[in-house]
């Protein structure tokens, strides 16, 4: 991140101050003489990443499941994570396409000369790297400080919602499943960070990665005292054969996410605040004072 | 007084809309061992399954003074053994398990194989000196071996009348002989033989031969009747001859 | 002298069983431990349903695999060859997409999508099967003839499956759920969901023997078999339904396991030659120590974590099978 910074320095400094030059997250360098006007982004956080810096009004596309904020939602959708509809990007003329990683679309998008970069955020180190990077792209006035200013916003959110958390809940241990099929997130994943910030312990340990696929006898014998679901329960959860002594269970201290705010809680991205705040309501109604 | 096992009066056998058969009316003595003989493509195979049930036909079908259609299909198992041209095989099957197979008509479902079962297994297996193979599998037999298996289980069933599609086709000389002989037994208990063979010579030692040409009943005779070599050799387009040896009659080609 | 071999090796299978049951008593999230803690709560609800349903689908599949190779003359047939994998794939994909769905919209159900929550994903795998196999029977107009019912089939699991495929695309947060029923598991067993695989496994091993004799008929051909007195065509659609049965139980509540349904019968027939009476009995056992011994591998290997029970069975199975076409005893492949 240093190293970033370093180079976004140099570049301000080496060029007039309308060309910038970036390294994405494939350690390729890109320069923009100019600040791009027209942007689509292919990965739903990197939407809400350009919209919370403030210039929504330059995306020009998006992939079809960003939906936040409102705006977005109006605005051309080319397909999903690994569909792109790449006419329709190409006569979108964008100046720059934001993507992940791994999307495979990436050299075709360069071999028809358009510029692309390349970001992603797994934790909230890299969102915040993510954010820099952005705002130096979109050459804000005072983009630095902006994106420090709208970080420090979202750890500001984060701690608020840290504050709201009853005193019986601090330290509860929590299983959160991910989708059906017993897909838990674990301490190594995006959520699991929010959570382990918010002083809750996690069942599945860092060591067992981001989102191992559990046998149902650790949830028993973890016995977690509070179990969040971000996808709807097709089968009650107390007819789970052996769940129905859980201690989240007996005390109906689940918290079931309707899809637009499982949303919020599953993607990395600059919402984790809002995601914290979730998390804090959820805490709220479970342990009533 | 001749007993008739079986007959047809305008039998007529349709496949796919092609009429196969043609208004076929025969006499099969009881008793007695009746070869059917034709060119290829004559029918003679559609004949013996239609004479067996197996494949829809229309006109009258009389087996044992009753219509074929009256009876169930247990019935017409216990009283008509049916043996094929060999179809593909792709099991395992002992020989032991296949002689059994026979027995099935006279199984209900809820016994198997009873001892008097095992007994007859035991001796047709005797009898067609099957016995040292008896717990082979099929597939390790040899086609001539493989043959004589089969047709043990059709003599299993002990049915009244026995039809048979080239039974002999690829076994060697002494068990045609061995088969002639247990033909011979057979009609001695009043069993009915009806066979199809592509071998003349063995075909003219039966007691009847029926000649079938294009779907059509030619002649049936015995096989002393001029008359009836006069039509086999216009059948088979005039290319043989046949000649009177040892008190048997030989055909040859010319 | 058949037949006291096949009962040696029923005596032996049935051991196996009780090992192998033992084996998945004991083992767990922590991993294997020689010694089964009757008192235990896990064991008790959690441990017991599972590793006993495994058992029952594995022997309703070993079942449905040795009827499938008898019914079709085929040493490769299984016993999804009439399209009730792609049905009950499809039949979950729909659930889970109606879930999906009301839950986004979290009003207003339709009379559908209640029915749909009643019956629950186990009942819309096993209508699924089934609606897949009627489609197939209907497809070949009736049971007559092998080969048109296997083409239909084929087609039947291509259309579902692509069906399936469309679904999973407008509700892609249906994937993850849809990849855990596709690769096969064992977690959720329930006490309820051993009674109902048991009785079903009892009604189609009582079915299926009593209508055996077809099955050995038609080793010599369909011909034959109606020459012994069979009455080919209705009795071969009661063994079809009775193997969309079995099919459509396991799968209900297993997934899709695949090679169970194979290989079981190659085994038994490796060892043990009969009357299929005995083969039906000997492949269904057999099935049921395959999978049960692929569960416990499945929950024991990664501790606490568990590999999807479908792959492990993919790998012994396909891994036999590589070896029996490679053995120099290949004849009867």
């Amino acid at each position: 991140m240093a190293r970033q910074l370093l180079f976004i320095c140099i570049g301000l400094w080496f060029h007039a101050a309308s060309a910038v030059t970036v390294i994405d997250d494939r350690q390729v360098a890109v320069t923009f003489t100019q600040a791009p006007k027209r942007i689509v982004t292919l990965l739903p956080s990197l939407a809400e990443t350009v919209c919370v810096l403030g210039a929504c009004d330059r995306l020009v596309g998006t992939d079809k499941h960003a939906n936040w904020p409102a705006s977005v939602k109006a605005l051309p959708k080319l397909g999903g994570l690994d569909d792109t509809q790449l006419e329709a990007l190409v006569r979108l003329k964008p100046d720059v396409v934001l993507l992940a990683k791994s999307a495979r679309i990436v050299q075709r998008l360069e071999a028809l000369g358009i510029r692309v970069l390349a970001l992603e955020s797994q934790t909230h180190a890299d969102v915040h790297r993510v954010l820099h990077t952005v705002a130096a792209v979109l050459q804000l006035p005072n983009a630095q400080e902006h994106a420090d200013a709208v970080w420090q916003n979202i750890q500001r959110q984060a701690s608020q919602a840290k504050s709201n958390i009853p005193a019986q809940a601090i330290n509860a241990t929590v299983y959160f499943e991910a989708s059906t099929g017993g897909y838990a997130a674990g301490e190594a994943s995006f959520i699991g960070e929010i959570m382990r910030q918010m002083g809750l312990k996690n069942i599945v340990p860092k060591d067992m990665g981001a989102f191992p696929q559990l046998n149902p006898e650790f949830v028993v014998r973890a016995n977690p005292q509070l179990i969040v679901l971000a996808q709807p329960m097709v089968t009650q959860l107390s007819q789970r054969p052996g769940w129905s002594g859980i201690a989240a269970i007996k005390n109906k201290r689940v918290c079931a996410f309707p899809s637009a705010q499982a949303d919020v809680l599953v993607r990395p991205g600059p919402r984790l605040g809002e995601a914290a705040q979730l998390i804090s309501d959820c805490l709220q109604r479970s342990f009533p004072a | 007084m001749k007993t008739f096992a079986i007959k047809t009066k305008d039998l007529q056998v349709c496949i796919d809309k092609t009429q196969v058969l043609h208004a076929m009316e025969l006499s099969i003595e009881a008793g007695q061992w009746t070869c059917v003989v034709g060119p290829n493509g004559a029918g003679k195979s559609t004949l013996l399954k239609a004479l067996a049930g197996l494949i829809p036909s229309t006109g009258e079908l009389t087996v044992q003074g009753k219509p074929l259609s009256s009876m169930s299909d247990k019935d017409r198992a216990k009283c008509m053994a049916w043996l094929g041209q060999q179809e593909s095989g792709t099991d395992d099957l002992s020989v032991q398990d296949v002689l059994m197979l026979g027995r099935l008509p006279h199984q209900s479902l809820w016994a198997g194989a009873s001892a008097q079962d095992q007994s007859i297994v035991q001796s047709w297996m005797d009898r067609l000196q099957l016995a040292h193979l008896q717990n082979r599998s099929l597939l390790q037999l040899s086609g001539g071996e493989r043959q004589r298996v089969l047709l043990g289980r059709a003599l299993a069933v002990q049915a009244p009348i026995l039809l048979m599609d080239e039974p002999i086709a690829n076994v060697d000389i002494p068990h045609q002989s061995d088969w002639l002989q247990t033909v011979k037994q057979l009609t001695q208990q009043q069993t009915t033989v009806v066979s199809v063979l592509h071998d003349l010579n063995l075909a003219m030692r039966a007691d009847h031969v029926v000649l079938m040409h294009q779907g059509r009943l030619v002649m049936q005779a015995s096989p002393d009747d001029p008359l009836l070599h006069e039509a086999l050799t216009d059948v088979f387009e005039r290319r043989m001859s046949i000649q009177r040896v040892a008190d048997q009659w030989v055909v040859l080609p010319i | 002298m058949n037949l006291s071999r096949a009962t040696v090796f029923t005596g032996s299978l049935l051991a196996l069983s009780l090992m192998a049951v033992a084996m998945g008593l004991m083992t767990g999230s922590l991993g294997w431990a020689w010694h089964i803690d009757w008192q235990d709560p896990i064991v008790q609800d959690i441990r017991l349903p599972r590793t006993l349903g495994a058992w029952l689908a594995g022997a309703l599949l070993g079942l449905a695999g040795a009827l499938a190779q008898g019914l079709f003359r085929n040493p490769l047939a299984d016993p999804y060859l009439l399209g009730s994998a792609s049905g009950a794939s499809l039949g979950v994909a729909l659930a889970l997409a109606m879930g999906m769905w009301a839950y986004a919209e979290a009003g207003q159900f339709s009379y559908a999508m209640q029915w749909g929550f009643r019956l629950g994903l186990t009942g819309m795998a096993f209508v699924g099967a089934w609606v897949a196999v009627l489609l197939t029977l209907m497809l070949a107009r009736g049971a007559e003839q092998t080969l048109r019912l296997l083409l239909a089939g084929v087609v039947v699991g291509v259309v579902l499956g692509a069906v399936t495929s469309l679904v999973t695309l407008a509700f892609p947060q249906t994937l993850p759920a849809m990849q855990s029923f596709l690769l096969g598991n064992t977690s959720m067993l329930s006490g309820q969901a051993c009674m109902m695989m048991g009785a079903i496994w009892l009604v189609c091993l009582v079915l299926s023997c009593l209508l055996s004799p077809l099955l050995d008929g038609l080793r010599l051909g369909e011909a034959t078999a109606q020459s012994l007195g069979l009455q080919v065509k209705p009795l071969r659609i009661l063994l079809l339904a009775v193997m969309g049965l079995a099919t459509a139980s396991a799968v209900a509540q297993t997934g899709l396991i695949a090679f169970v349904g194979l290989v079981a019968p190659h085994l038994v027939r490796s060892r043990v030659q009969g009357s299929y009476a005995s083969l039906l009995l000997l492949s269904s056992l057999m099935g049921g120590v395959l999978l049960t011994t692929a569960d416990v591998l499945a929950r024991g290997l990664w501790a606490p974590q568990e590999l999807p029970v479908g792959v492990l069975t993919g790998v012994l199975g396909g891994g036999y099978l590589l070896w029996r076409l490679h053995s120099p005893s290949a004849k009867t492949m």
